[in-house]
């Protein structure tokens, strides 16, 4: 299988980079014009006081909430992180689709409660 | 000492030994020198500039552009030449211009950009490669952020080699092509 190669960063959604979740679809990473993203890393910390989840994925053009990933628990008092080995190879793309079932290919978390916090590296691909 | 191609793809080298003969296509015409001197100019943080910080900004809007603007520390003296690599150090892209009206990597079909992706699958910058010949000819350098963020640094750093040059009266039967100017 032929690796591409792509730039690492930190999630990169216009805030300082570290996500606080509010229980609803969080924005982590704004996928630039022309270029696609692959997470490569997750970390997170729940000290919610419960056992609480975590599931990544993104948003239709109607803002709907489309699930990628499988769901995560997070459990309470414990950090937890995914490394490149364990997280499946899902790139995120803007599809294009004008309608609004297209893709935006933003990563968005939806946490279980508020507050857990979560960091993301990942790899985007583009010229 | 290796001698070049001129865009040899692996590490960059000079064009050619000192005492040989460069003509070199500059001013729309192919001028003939001798290489009197050479020297490397490394990678380091004299030749590092930020060009949010030498634009005067103090952050790099989402999706903006830098004007194309020069940067002091290439400047050179007359019959000096200067023998270029670069990259970004952050996810931006530059667009190199020979003073403000000529773009540089430019087919007819667009600008080329050098981006943090050029180093990926050429590791030596070797399509990189630029020249500046002498005083008052100085390369102007346009950035763009690809970036949905605005960003604080936009950062880029020189390497390669400074040559100095004599004039030859005329073409030299033995010579080193050098084209420093797009066309």
């Amino acid at each position: 299988m032929v690796t591409r190669l792509g730039i690492l960063k930190g999630n990169n959604a216009g805030v300082a980079g570290l996500v606080t979740t509010t229980a609803g679809p969080d924005l982590c990473h704004t996928l630039p014009v022309g270029r696609t993203v692959k997470i490569r890393k997750i970390m997170w910390s729940n000290n919610t006081g419960a056992a609480e989840t975590l599931i990544f994925g993104t948003q239709n053009n109607a803002a709907g909430w489309v699930p990628l990933f499988p769901t995560i628990a997070c459990l309470n008092g414990f950090d937890g992180e995914l490394l490149r080995d364990e997280l499946p190879d899902v790139e995120f793309v803007n599809d294009r689709q004008a309608a609004a079932l297209g893709l935006t290919g933003n990563i968005l978390v939806q946490g279980s409660a508020v507050g857990i916090l979560v960091k993301l590296e990942v790899e985007e691909f583009g010229a | 000492m290796e001698v070049a191609n001129i865009y040899d793809n692996g590490p960059i080298s000079p064009v050619a030994r000192i005492k040989d003969n460069l003509g070199i296509w500059s001013e729309n015409k192919w001028l003939w020198y001798q290489i009197a001197f050479i020297e490397p100019v490394p990678r380091s943080s004299p030749f590092m500039v930020d060009m949010v910080a030498a634009s005067g900004a103090v952050t790099f809007a989402a999706y903006g552009t830098i004007a194309k603007q020069n940067i002091p520390a290439l400047l050179m003296n007359d019959l000096e030449m200067l023998h270029l690599r670069w990259e970004p150090l952050d996810d931006v892209e530059g667009m190199l211009w020979e003073l403000s009206g000529q773009s540089r990597f430019s087919p007819r079909g667009g600008h080329a950009r050098v981006s943090l992706f050029t180093g990926l699958m050429d590791p030596y910058l070797a399509t990189t490669t630029f020249y500046i010949i002498g005083k008052d000819k100085e390369m102007m350098l346009e950035v763009r952020n690809p970036n949905p963020v605005a960003l604080p640094m936009a950062r880029f750093v020189f390497f390669g080699y400074r040559y100095i040059l004599e004039k030859l009266a005329k073409e030299p039967d033995l010579k080193t092509l050098l084209p420093a100017q797009g066309r």
